[in-house]
């Protein structure tokens, strides 16, 4: 279990590496802290599944999704920012909130509040790559007869989130985004397609009707066997679990991290990537050696904007929706930015693999053991990290020094 | 319009208000004040109350943010620390509501002189994603230290005039108003006067705070700390003591805004209401305590303004949220952002030079 948690904690920080790239962009282009990074995720996400169901294919949607978002990054850096070079930070923080909140509005009277289902993918969205086969000894299913979703969930003493898992007809709101649903995969186990045709078994419900055949985990199945009558038992024995990650998860981590090396050699090879490294060390002798600062703005921008529609486009991979809600997922990357260092792009995707890992590790380990108070720990726990990690280094991991003059 | 006298007395210095303009503003003010309760209808009067609320609060963040340069977004955790602990000693412990105000911000206090120190370390976005790293803090124990907070079903806010719980409260006075003879109160206009004391009290104290040796010793911090320990202003303890103050009075205006709703839940308290309260910091005009007073007031009255212009926006009509007025509020303080820097401040001094010269273009 423990790798499947590592491949979705990095899935989730591909994704935070991305947002988290695209403050640090921004940031030392202009210094400006962008807070409107996640409404353009979210806008990203939206955009995607308009473009699609529009009929434009996948990769062509993805490209111009990026294209579209970073040109409206160019366009809030020319109306709202430009004019305010040489103001006071929170200055300009404030005019990225209020923009923020300016594109939320627009996104709720455009696109409305409800959520829209997963991003669309080419690929099969609930597919899972299997790394490791299942070793079983012996053969068979269980049936559940008469037993419903809901007696099915009493049963196991399943929590609403593994319930709506299960199945998403069921109309639980609490389907919350992010969550690994690990709890589930503990208890249903699929031996493959031919042990097990039923797809509900491996815990990706397509078809809401076939229920009754559910492979179980021995020891789940040792627990409930004498509430449910069985048939067909067979004595089923699962040596070793199989070790299947979902596609998406996999798929995500590839593209983000072909993004990021693609960034990384235009920083470094290209005239853009010089002007942008010449701009963030020092502005005016930038300007004095005739590197069009302004331009290099609107790149940054748009670099942002891209990398934050990218995000967005992952993140709304299944199981999760697009929503307005996923706008909170930049508030979530601040402890990577911070963590990374503000002016280091490095730390900042070093920071947001690493919090992607963490947030998902204190979901299935630390949560649970805090009780009640746990609950929605993993929110908290990367702002706790990160004030501790700013308490020893004030300036993040790969952060900067200042060097202050009188 | 006269210039301002020319001072020859240190007394005639301190004097907060000096010329005859000044005395006939303060005097129009006051009458302003204890009227309004009376002449307001009940949903203004609930504006007023929030009005004071929004200049406590909006004052103690001007005295951290505008004074002493830290930039806070961990305003709406102060708020909330206050508001929470008026409403425990009140529903737990049954405190009367004058005295669980202060103890409120000594509540909040005693948290924001612990964030004292980071600043101290950091400057800049670090310490403004502390601040919001304490939002999210707070936020989580107040939805999940269930047993004190109630978590997201909320809790009451008992007002009690007097120790015990089966003191009177202030809402009995809804039923019954007070009556002095003359005039007779119910709850909502006696909580508006207490509220304007309170608010008067704050703003005189920020006031205060400005003139002294310690607001000089805060901007000296804000415009280079190192400088300001040249000349030998002990930044730290500055620094501390600003987030002290501040969060004191954000702990009090916690409090009110705990009496005003009368319920409270924790999602209020969250990182927008510290945006709002930066808002009005900015749009009042960074640094000066008219603008904590006057972006606050603008701030409130801007959304019962929104809530008639809604229904002839289009896309906007035929909502019934508050998503208008949030965008009306956002596009009103990016404007001034972007034109006038020092906001409603820079807007008054603009007409007050317009008026000095009056009827002549330039004086």
């Amino acid at each position: 279990m423990l790798s499947l948690h590592i491949v979705n904690g990095l899935a989730l920080g591909a994704v935070y590496a991305l947002v988290a790239l695209g403050f640090v962009v921004i940031y030392r282009a202009s210094q400006v802290f962008n807070f409107a990074q996640g409404e353009l995720l979210a806008f990203g996400a939206f955009l995607m599944i308009a473009l699609f169901q529009a009929g434009v294919p996948w990769g062509l949607a993805l490209v111009l999704t990026m294209v579209i978002t970073g040109l409206l990054g160019v366009l809030i850096e020319r109306v709202f920012l430009r004019p305010l070079v040489g103001r006071p930070v929170f200055v300009t923080i404030i005019v990225t909130i209020f923009v923020a909140m300016i594109l939320h509005a627009g996104m709720m009277v455009g696109w409305g509040p409800e959520m829209k289902g997963s991003t669309p993918t080419p690929w099969n969205k609930a597919g899972m790559v299997t790394i490791r086969a299942a070793v079983t000894e012996g053969s068979g299913t269980i049936n559940i007869n008469e037993a419903s979703l809901e007696s099915l969930g009493e049963l196991l003493s399943l929590d609403t989130k593994s319930l709506a898992r299960l199945s998403e007809r069921k109309d639980v709101r609490s389907f919350a985004g992010e969550t690994p649903f690990h709890s589930i995969d503990e208890l249903l186990l699929c031996n493959g397609p031919d042990d097990c045709a039923n797809p509900m078994a491996a815990g990706y419900p397509d078809d809401p009707t076939c229920l009754p055949q559910v492979c179980l985990n021995p020891k789940v199945y040792a627990r409930i066997k004498h509430k449910v009558s069985v048939e067909g038992e067979s004595g089923m024995r699962v040596v070793r679990p199989a070790l299947e990650v979902p596609v998406n998860s996999v798929v995500s981590i590839l593209i983000a991290v072909l993004a990021l090396g693609l960034f990384f050699l235009v920083i470094r090879f290209t005239r853009l990537g010089i002007a942008m490294r010449a701009t963030a060390s020092d502005q005016e002798t930038s300007l004095a050696m005739g590197i069009p600062v302004g331009r290099v703005f609107a790149w940054s921008w748009f670099i942002a904007g891209a990398f934050a529609a990218l995000g967005g486009a992952l993140l709304g991979l299944y199981p999760r929706q697009v929503e307005l809600n996923l706008a909170y997922t930049a508030l979530a990357a601040f402890p990577a930015v911070v963590v990374g260092g503000l002016d280091s792009a490095v730390g900042a995707v070093i920071g947001g693999f690493l919090l992607g890992l963490l947030v998902v590790l204190c979901q299935v380990y630390i949560e649970p053991a805090m009780g009640h108070f746990g609950k929605d720990f993993h929110e908290v726990f990367p702002y706790l990290m990160m004030i501790l990690v700013l308490v020893v280094r004030p300036y993040g991991l790969f952060g900067s020094k200042d060097v202050e003059r009188v | 319009m006269p210039t301002r006298a020319l001072t020859t007395r240190h007394a005639q210095d301190l004097e907060l208000f000096a010329d005859r303009w000044a005395k006939a503003g303060l005097v129009l003010l006051v009458l302003l004040c204890l009227g309004f309760p009376f002449m307001a209808g009940n949903k203004w009067l609930v504006v007023g109350l929030q009005a004071q609320i929004a200049i406590v609060g909006s004052v103690s963040l001007m005295i951290l943010t505008g004074f002493a340069g830290q930039i806070s977004m961990g305003h709406a955790a102060f708020i909330g620390i206050g508001a929470y602990t008026t409403a425990m000693l009140g529903e737990h412990h049954h405190f009367p509501f004058w005295l669980a105000l202060p103890l409120a911000g000594l509540a909040a206090a005693a948290v924001g002189m612990m964030i004292g120190p980071f600043a101290l370390r950091l400057r800049g976005l670090y310490l403004a994603l502390i601040t919001v790293g304490l939002v999210f803090i707070v936020k989580h124990m107040l939805y999940h230290q269930v047993a004190w907070t109630g978590g997201a079903k909320g809790m009451k806010v008992p007002a009690y005039l007097w120790f015990g719980g089966d003191a009177p409260k202030l809402s009995d006075y809804a039923k019954e108003p007070l009556d002095l003879g003359v005039v007779s109160l119910d709850s909502q206009q006696l909580m508006f006067f207490v509220f304007l004391l309170l608010a008067v009290a704050v703003v005189l104290c920020g006031v205060h705070i400005a003139r002294s040796n310690t607001g000089r010793a805060m901007m000296a911090v804000r415009d280079h700390d190192l400088a300001a320990s040249v000349l030998g202003i002990h930044p730290a303890r500055t620094k501390v003591l600003a987030f002290g103050i501040s969060s004191f009075f954000a702990g009090v205006c916690g409090g009110m805004l705990a009496l005003q709703l009368s319920y409270l839940m924790p999602d209020g308290f969250g990182l927008p209401m510290s945006v709002n309260y930066i808002a009005m910091i900015v749009l009042g005009g960074i640094g000066t305590i008219f603008g904590g007073v006057w972006g606050a007031i603008m701030f409130v009255v801007l959304h019962p303004v929104a809530e008639q212009l809604q229904p002839y926006v289009p896309y906007f009509s035929e909502r019934t949220d508050t998503l208008f007025s949030t965008v009306l509020f956002a596009v009103v303080v990016c404007i001034f952002l972007i034109f006038e820097p020092l906001g409603l401040f820079g807007f008054w001094l603009r007409i007050k030079r317009y008026f000095l010269a009056w009827p002549f273009r330039y004086g």
